[in-house]
């Protein structure tokens, strides 16, 4: 994996939005209407290469597909595994948004309708899971490298998702326990990822769940979370044997929903959980109003040698536009604590977690993308002189 | 004006959510003539009387009538207040007297403006944010015009609105201010068609604006100047350069000293920010370039931008500009451009920032600007407040080293 030598790198969460063409197909793909597939194919191949071009146009350095070939950052893979049949009828709370749901009831009944909040669709596991639809990778893999071409990017990552992030409303009527369940999803992953690394891309882990849990979790007892997270980053090591440390990114985030984030986990309390990934660089949130701060948290945990911390130095929680000297800023606190080598800068999350939804107007995205680029110029001058 | 002496006070920018017995009368703040309603004028005491409570018990320390008289309208009140102008249709052969609001960024952004989401948040669906773009709402092709002598008409309502504030403070151990809007924000844009000159007619509305400051000083309350056109004037002249800028913040200078005449400075905050709306504001003038002229206004406290992702770096500026003596700074440490509710320790870092470049004793806590009616909601608001007052307290503590 390239580090910041002799200036800090660049790069982003995984999600961009995607262009109005791809989202008419999405918007059929949804609604499970007839659409000409060899028409949409070629229309993903174009948008792809066309995102590729910008991203190294912007001048960020390291550059994915945009996820453009998924329809969302975590439920995609429903459509690539066996196993699990979507529920509608058995419905569970959105405990992933924690206490926060009390605290701002008004808030989140404007904002999502009052049945979701109530309860949403289960992803129930009836059968063994197994990963079946290599094609799909295959076929997003394929159009990266082919974006890449003639480009100049030394590298380049793909995001997949971690076990904790997958079904995570998921109820496991199949698997005669928990654990079992939980490596059951690792193994069909693991196909995943190591596709991903077999195309030569930096396979890129999201697991916004894990930390989405703790503060439903922690209320009973703080060890039901440690137990459930424990297992899953278990679970998560297992699928990642085989595939080199240094090739590997592990992305956790707090959900990149625009609420109040009160009840998110403070990252001191699971950073421990996050360093245990066998992964060379972390990406974590810290450009926002709610996690700026957990810059400190790195005075005290030490980041262990070889690993590389992708800061948030820009966010996409809000609609005004970061200014360069604030990303340098932010940039230089890291590197003070960890090594300027061993600082990437990077976005909370994505822009697009799912193809219909655009985190902010596609024009503030860019503009965004723009002082992550020059912020960072701006911090390596102070850094290399 | 009270100072940070063992512990940093907190205060804000004005707009606070309105009760919904205030609110159902207006409609939420989308009919702003209904608030001149007997009802609404009935209701305002007892309104102002819980805003101020809940500001209490939240543990701000200076506290507003959450600006209700004004229903959501820093400006637009003042229309109310004063005479000499008249709105009419625009003459589409005539030009502008200037560009308008966020023109910089309009140029850059045609297609965010286009998608109406820059009325984000005031009022309407679409908040901090979020892409689904809202109603546009449709400005009218009006302009207002200056045809007459402007003069100050609104000795009552100002009186009321001191009435109120000083009736519900009674008794608590707070201090009391009142947001009223600058002669710039009020008259610059609007043509002049009476006064001979410029200089002219901007000294009578000048002269009007004092009338209103002077009724908040006389009653022993702290008149909050709201001038966003400070910073935002250059927007509306998008060609101009830094140094024709400085020039015209000079002769603003000059004007806005001239409604504070006479007026005790020790009673003066000056508020001026960036505009609240919701939309990129990559081309905001750089507050280095403005501080120092900001400072010469006679008022004792400025209140700044500095907790949203374009104006947070600016603390650095004061380590090249010195606030003089006896003055103090007010910078937003919460922000209405998100959603997400501040960390406590986020503000406290914040706070720490200022203190350690102008003391700690010309530090008090604000918000960016009015977060009434920019946020997704009022829950939001009152999370936002209480995430300052607990910064504050985690900053006195380190600040105090108790």
């Amino acid at each position: 994996m390239r580090r910041s030598e002799g200036r800090f790198l660049t790069t982003h969460t995984g999600s961009l939005i995607r262009p109005p063409e791809l989202i008419e197909f999405a918007n059929r793909q949804r609604a499970r209407e007839p659409y000409d597939g060899r028409a949409y194919e070629e229309t993903l191949r174009a948008a792809v290469a066309d995102v590729v071009r910008k991203q190294v146009d912007v001048g960020l350095d390291v550059v994915n597909d945009g996820e453009f070939g998924k329809s969302s950052w975590s439920n995609y893979i429903l459509e690539r595994v066996s196993g699990f049949e979507i529920s509608q009828d058995r419905r569970v709370p959105p405990v992933w948004l924690g206490r926060d749901r009390e605290r701002f009831r008004e808030f989140f009944e404007g904002e999502m309708n009052g049945a979701m909040l109530r309860g949403v669709p289960t992803e129930v596991c009836t059968g063994p899971i197994r990963y079946q639809d290599h094609d799909s990778v295959r076929r997003d893999l394929g159009n990266l490298a082919a974006a890449l071409a003639g480009q100049n990017v030394d590298e380049v990552f793909f995001t997949t998702v971690a076990p904790a992030s997958t079904a995570f409303n998921g109820i496991n009527e199949y698997y005669a326990t928990e654990e079992e369940y939980v490596f059951a999803l690792a193994e069909a992953l693991r196909e995943e990822y190591r596709a991903v690394h077999a195309a030569g891309f930096l396979v890129q882990v999201d697991d916004a769940v894990l930390a989405n849990m703790y503060d439903h979790l922690v209320q009973d007892d703080p060890e039901n979370y440690r137990r459930w997270a424990q297992l899953r980053v278990e679970a998560l090591n297992h699928a990642l044997e085989g595939i080199p440390e240094d090739r590997v990114r592990y992305h956790v985030c707090f959900g990149s929903w625009h609420v109040p984030h009160v009840a998110d986990a403070p990252l001191e309390a699971i950073v421990d959980l996050i360093l245990q990934v066998k992964a060379a660089a972390y990406s974590i949130e810290a450009a926002n109003a709610r996690h700026e701060h957990e810059w400190q948290v790195w005075e005290k945990t030490k980041l262990p040698p070889g690993k590389i911390l992708i800061p948030g130095v820009v966010t996409h929680h809000t609609i005004t536009v970061e200014h360069p000297e604030l990303v340098a800023q932010r940039i230089e606190r890291f590197a003070r604590l960890v090594g300027p080598e061993n600082v990437i800068g990077g976005t909370d999350c994505g822009f697009a977690q799912a193809a219909m939804i655009q985190r902010v107007h596609p024009s503030i995205m860019w503009a965004k993308l723009a002082p992550l680029v020059e912020g960072a110029q701006i911090a390596s001058k102070r850094f290399w002189k | 004006m009270r100072r940070s002496t063992d512990r940093i006070l907190v205060s804000h920018a004005g707009n606070l959510p309105r009760p919904d017995e205030l609110n159902e009368l207006i409609h939420g703040g989308l009919v702003r003539d209904l608030s001149l309603s007997k009802d609404y004028q009935e209701r305002l005491p007892k309104a102002v009387r819980w805003i101020v409570e809940r500001q209490a018990e939240i543990g701000v320390d200076i506290v507003n009538d959450g600006e209700y008289v004004k229903a959501g309208s820093y400006g637009g009140y003042m229309q109310d207040r004063v005479s000499g102008f008249e709105t009419r249709p625009a003459d589409p052969g005539k030009p502008p007297k200037r560009a308008g609001t966020a023109e910089r960024d309009r140029r850059d952004f045609p297609g965010f403006f286009a998608s109406g989401l820059w009325f984000a948040g005031s009022g309407g669906p679409v908040r901090p944010g979020f892409a689904t773009p809202g109603e546009v709402r449709q400005l009218g092709a009006q302009v207002r015009v200056c045809t007459g002598p402007v003069k100050y008409t609104a000795h009552e309502a100002i009186k009321a609105d001191v009435a109120n504030l000083k009736a519900a403070i009674a008794g608590k151990d707070v201090e009391g201010y009142i947001a009223a809007l600058g002669p710039l924000s009020l008259g610059a844009g609007v043509a002049n068609e009476h006064y001979r000159t410029e200089d002219e007619y901007m000294m009578a509305v000048a002269e009007a604006c004092r009338e209103e400051y002077k009724a908040i000083t006389d009653a022993g309350l702290i008149v909050q100047v709201d001038e966003p056109e400070f910073c935002t004037t250059w927007m509306f002249y998008p060609d101009w350069d830094v140094s024709q800028y400085r020039k015209y913040l000079e002769w603003a200078v000059e004007i806005l000293n001239d409604s504070l005449r006479g007026l005790p400075a020790e009673l003066v905050r000056f508020h001026t920010c960036w505009g609240s709306g919701h939309r990129p504001h990559v081309n905001d003038i750089e507050l280095r370039h403005i501080a120092d002229l900001m400072l010469k206004i006679n008022a004792t406290q400025y209140s700044i931008e500095a907790a949203n992702v374009r104006h947070e770096h600016e603390y650095h500026v004061w380590d090249d500009v010195k606030l003089p003596d006896g003055k103090m700074l007010m910078p937003g440490v919460i922000a209405h451009a998100t959603d997400l509710v501040e960390h406590p320790e986020l503000v406290a870092e914040r706070i720490v920032n200022y203190a350690e470049r102008v003391g700690r004793e010309n530090v008090q806590t604000g918000t960016d600007c009015g977060i009434g009616s920019r946020v997704g909601h009022k829950e939001v608001v009152w999370a936002k407040l209480a995430a300052m007052v607990e910064g504050a307290r985690i900053a006195s503590k380190r600040l105090w080293r108790r």
